[in-house]
């Protein structure tokens, strides 16, 4: 402030000067005889330019920059004012440009810069096993009593918390209140010290409290604390029932702790959960395991460290199912794994729309800058140097894409609202609460609506005053036979430009459109119309008998198959469709004769009813399915052999070379709810057909058992019925009740649903890049038209003398069209190859087609062909209604 | 434009600022102007407001200094001094159009021989 006062006062006195120099001039005129007028304006031609003298002050003194940008900027709202409907265009496109970019950015920086919300975050690891049963180098879930074996004898971690997840039913104390379905985890009592949070309210697990046979206790989720206690403090100390077991709780998580889930509400320690068999384990692959490292120890020295602890323990015990080492890697990794590639991939997608916009924008500018020709020559006249009207040029596009900027903020934000709306489910949309303003997100916002804007401002700049002849745009009067030949040139390369990042981005998202349909059209194995998936959980407390499980599900198949419009019941342990990794998997072994495989082997398996492969319409090709009487009277004391039903997959690579149909296999499982081991036999009575858990992956070796052996009590309903109604499900419901009142049904959507949901990452992706295709497209479309249109009303009067010369119009319109095809077919040309080379990084993003597909390529540039004609046919049809006398006659 | 005469005159003017400054002592604006005009005989065609710019690139250079002071009818005049850095710049800038001078007086003395 003080320095423009400053600088307004060193004004005032070289004015002073000035004026005192012109006086004193003038008075030595009158002398001379003149008259006072003459005198005058004697005084003044014998001075000279005052204008010049005023500016070089400026420029030559200290610190003009401030001053000069603050004359500019005032300058460039006005200007931005003057012409309302140019700016918003302007405005309009930079916002999508940065909006989208916005909008990728808030999940870059909430997935991937930002994964891991605790202290010191780079020194949180994750431990696998490598390599279990031999079952490929694929990292496992870890066995309890690994995790326990590492925890005392680690020396590089500091930390360590073995974590396991469960569907719970929640109720309270009393009777009245309604119980709901909760995510818990069981975890070590060292988790949130681990971690480095402490829970708000109340106190965390003590090390005596994570022992079996401990007094249970529970820390709750805040939300949980919220909904079920109104934020009461007395929450503290108060019990909950979790699976009809009471819990004391003992605190409070801050509102934004979500670890290992954002569904999770509430922990409780593992060793009380876990029955202590399960905790002597080596073979049964459970728990995720995270460490945090000692203060100077490496992640390699961690992994040399539990990786020779694996060893060693396989080393003497190489019949069990364990891993044959261990596998240390950064905690971040593990949650970005996957995801990076996807957001960098999109990242990419938002820069070429970003770019678009500013081709675009710049081109706006140059198509007004060529009208400003004028106003930059009389400014120029008037003793403003070359870089002061770049500068004044260059703050407006600033000013402007600060504005779109600021809209694309708004815009991007609300983008990523919709999305965790439209798809919650996504794995790489971050928390709801990460779409607040983050400052990282600002800053990036403001900073590249600020690169945008000097990138569109400068090249405009620098073209309208390179070619800067004062004294000849003062006399043109702004309208020659031909346009400017640089300006046009400059266009049509800003053009080819725009028409070759579109091709790219067309290509990308075609791709990503065709391997999406061909993911959906995929046969799974079974259909999906007509079915509709339930879920319910039986309470231990009331089904902690196989038979009383074994009674109540024949009753619900029952009840459902009475149900009007139902053609199948099939019921089983784990959804007939689910995401990978969420059905259990098994050790077992197979019997050759008497004896039983050396190996261990490991399958995934459900638990199913008679009626399920009919209702699932999963076929059973070879043997039988299960009747009614397969799994009834198991008894753990003494096992009886039992039916299994095995899939294709399971035949092919277990019995690569033999008929499976009558061997044995054998089960070494935890019975009698989890207090001993035994050895269960199974004889394969048939051979089902193949499901995909998904599209992309081949089929799961997987076995079937009876489900009404009464083992699982988590139920997975699927009804096939005649029609595509939703009224069923109301039924169903009430049926479900008149068996058992209180269990609480949840899931309930169609086979459909649950199919779209494995494909929601794929699907959001395509949405994602299509739109931006879409915004490209049409950016560069306005683009083509705004060229071709602006080179017909420059070159009227040329078209003008080739009619009254005898030109058809027919002529004439392809004159025109070929003046948007020429840089439509150049940017064709070079966006083809560049595209080709872009999508081989695709290749994991696609599904059944190859990134270089053949009718993508060729679709997109005639495509993009197409919509060049149409841009150019109503400049050419105008340009053909030229009046031939009009075009003469002008100046 | 005619940019090539215009850095020529621009170089002399501020020469002969300097040197008129040197000679006279403090002078304001006005004075230099009628003192360059009385020397030269008139012989100059001189845009007084560009002994102004001259003033400004000299005073950026700390050539010369400005202060405020009164002139001779008791107005008050911005008067300028040479400083002992624009004295050195005077020698040097003197010797260099000595040289110039001469060289260029030689060639057209030989060029009229010819």
């Amino acid at each position: 402030m003080w320095r423009f006062l400053a600088g307004n006062r060193a004004e005032r006195e070289l004015n002073a000067e000035i004026e005192d120099h012109l006086r004193l001039l003038a008075e030595r005129f009158i002398d001379q005889g003149l008259s006072p007028e003459e005198a005058r304006h004697a005084a003044r031609r014998q001075f000279g330019g005052i204008a010049q003298l005023q500016e070089q002050h400026r420029d030559g003194r200290g610190l003009p920059v401030v001053e000069n940008l603050w004359r500019d900027l005032t300058f460039s709202l006005r200007m931005i004012r003057k012409q309302p409907g140019f700016s918003l265009l302007v405005i309009g496109i930079l916002a999508l440009g940065l909006g989208a970019n916005t909008a990728i950015f808030t999940l870059v920086n909430g997935v991937l810069l930002h994964p891991l919300p605790f202290a010191h975050p780079e020194d949180l690891v994750a431990v696998f096993e490598r390599n279990v049963n031999n079952n490929s180098d694929f990292d496992s879930a870890v066995a309890p009593a690994n995790y326990l074996d590492w925890q005392q004898q680690t020396t590089t971690l500091d930390r360590i918390a073995g974590i396991s997840y469960a569907r719970m039913n929640l109720s309270g104390v009393t009777e009245s209140d309604r119980p709901e379905r909760i995510d818990v985890c069981a975890c070590s009592a060292s988790l949130f010290d681990t971690l480095g949070v402490m829970p708000a309210i109340g106190r965390e697990f003590r090390p005596e409290e994570d022992r079996p046979g401990a007094p249970p206790v529970v820390v709750i989720s805040h939300d949980l604390w919220k909904h079920r206690f109104m934020e009461s403090p007395r929450a503290l100390s108060s019990a909950i029932k979790l699976d009809s077991r009471l819990y004391t709780v003992i605190g409070v998580m801050p509102p934004d702790f979500r670890y290992p889930a954002r569904s999770i509400q509430a922990w409780i320690p593992i060793e009380t959960w876990l029955p202590p068999v399960v905790l002597q384990a080596h073979d049964n692959h459970l728990l995720t395991v995270i460490g945090r490292l000692r203060t100077g120890a490496s992640v390699e020295q961690a992994n040399a460290e539990i990786d020779g602890m694996v060893r060693r323990y396989k080393s003497q015990h190489s019949q069990e199912a364990i891993g044959t080492g261990a596998h240390v890697v950064p905690l971040a990794e593990v949650t970005v794994k996957g995801v990076r590639k996807l957001l960098l991939f999109l990242s990419g997608a938002v820069s070429c729309v970003l770019l678009i916009a500013c081709v675009n924008v710049a081109n706006l500018l140059l198509s007004r800058a060529a009208g400003r020709q004028r106003e930059v020559a009389i400014r120029t006249a008037l003793g403003a140097s070359r870089v002061r009207v770049v500068r004044q040029l260059l703050i407006e596009s600033v000013v402007l894409s600060l504005l779109g900027g600021l809209a694309g903020l708004l815009l991007g934000l609300d983008l990523v609202h919709h999305l965790t709306v439209w798809a919650p489910g996504a794995t790489w949309l971050p928390e709801a609460a990460t779409t607040r303003l983050e400052p990282w997100v600002f800053l990036f916002s403001s900073s590249i609506a600020l690169v945008a804007g000097a990138i569109a401002g400068l090249f405009p700049a620098l073209q309208i005053t390179s070619s800067l002849d004062v004294a000849g745009n003062l006399k043109d009067s702004g309208r020659s036979a031909t346009p400017g030949r640089s300006l046009s040139r400059f266009r049509e390369i800003l053009v080819v430009a725009e028409v070759a990042i579109s091709l790219i981005l067309l290509v990308a998202a075609g791709l990503l459109i065709r391997s999406f349909g061909h993911l959906v059209s995929t046969d799974l194995g079974l259909p999906t119309s007509n079915r509709l998936t339930m879920q319910l959980s039986l309470p231990d407390a009331r089904y902690h008998e196989r038979t009383q499980v074994s009674n109540f599900l024949q009753q619900l198949t029952g009840q459902l198959q009475s149900i009007p419009g139902v053609i199948a019941v099939g019921l089983s342990s784990c959804p007939a469709i689910t995401l990978p990794g969420f059905c259990p998997d098994s050790a077992f072994q197979i019997e050759h004769g008497a004896a039983p495989s050396r190996r261990p082997m490991d399958a995934q398996y459900r638990g199913v009813s008679p009626g399920f492969f009919h209702a699932a319409g999963i076929p059973v090709l070879r043997g039988r399915s299960f009747t009614p009487s397969d799994g009834i009277g198991v008894d753990d004391k003494r096992p009886l052999p039992g039916a299994v039903v095995i899939n294709q997959a399971f035949a092919r690579k277990f019995f690569p070379s033999e008929d499976p149909l009558s061997h044995f296999i054998r089960l070494d499982w935890f019975v009698g709810n989890n207090t001993e081991r035994s050895v269960l036999r199974y004889r394969i009575v048939g051979i089902s057909g193949d499901v995909l858990e998904r599209p992309q992956s081949p089929a799961q070796p997987t076995f079937y058992l009876p489900l009404l052996d009464g083992d699982s009590t988590e139920i997975s309903i699927i009804l096939h019925t005649e029609t595509r109604s939703a009224a069923v499900a109301a039924t169903a419901r009430s049926a479900i009740r008149r068996v058992d009142p209180d269990l609480a049904v949840f899931a309930v959507q169609s086979m459909e649903e649950s199919r779209s949901e494995t494909t929601l990452d794929q699907k959001l992706l395509m949405a994602l890049l299509a739109a931006f295709a879409g915004i490209a497209v049409v950016l560069a479309t306005v683009g083509l038209y705004g060229v071709v249109s602006w080179g017909v009303c420059q070159s009227a009067k040329e078209i003008a003398i080739r009619i009254a010369l005898g030109a058809t119009s027919r002529e004439v319109h392809w004159m025109v069209l070929l003046r948007g095809l020429r840089p439509a077919c150049l940017g064709i040309a070079i966006g083809v190859p560049v595209a080709a080379f872009i999508t081989r990084l695709m290749r994991g993003l696609l599904f059944d087609i190859g990134p270089m597909d053949p009718a993508t390529f060729a679709f997109v540039p005639a495509m993009l062909l197409t919509i060049t004609v149409l841009a150019c046919s109503v400049p050419a049809i105008r340009a053909t209604r030229v009046d031939p006398t009009a075009g003469l006659r002008v100046d | 434009m005619n940019g090539a005469r215009a850095e020529l005159l621009q170089g002399t003017l501020d020469l002969m600022v300097l040197k008129t400054l040197d000679v006279m002592g403090p002078l304001h604006g006005f004075g230099i102007a009628r003192r360059i005009e009385q020397v030269s005989e008139n012989a100059l065609q001189l845009n007084e407001g560009t002994v102004y710019a001259s003033l400004l690139r000299l005073q950026q250079k700390a050539w010369i200094s400005a202060k405020w002071g009164a002139s001779g009818n008791n107005r008050k005049a911005k008067f300028y001094a040479i400083t002992p850095s624009g004295r050195k710049q005077l020698v040097r800038e003197m010797e260099n159009w000595d040289r110039t001078a001469g060289a260029v007086g030689r060639v057209l003395g030989m060029a009229a021989k010819a």
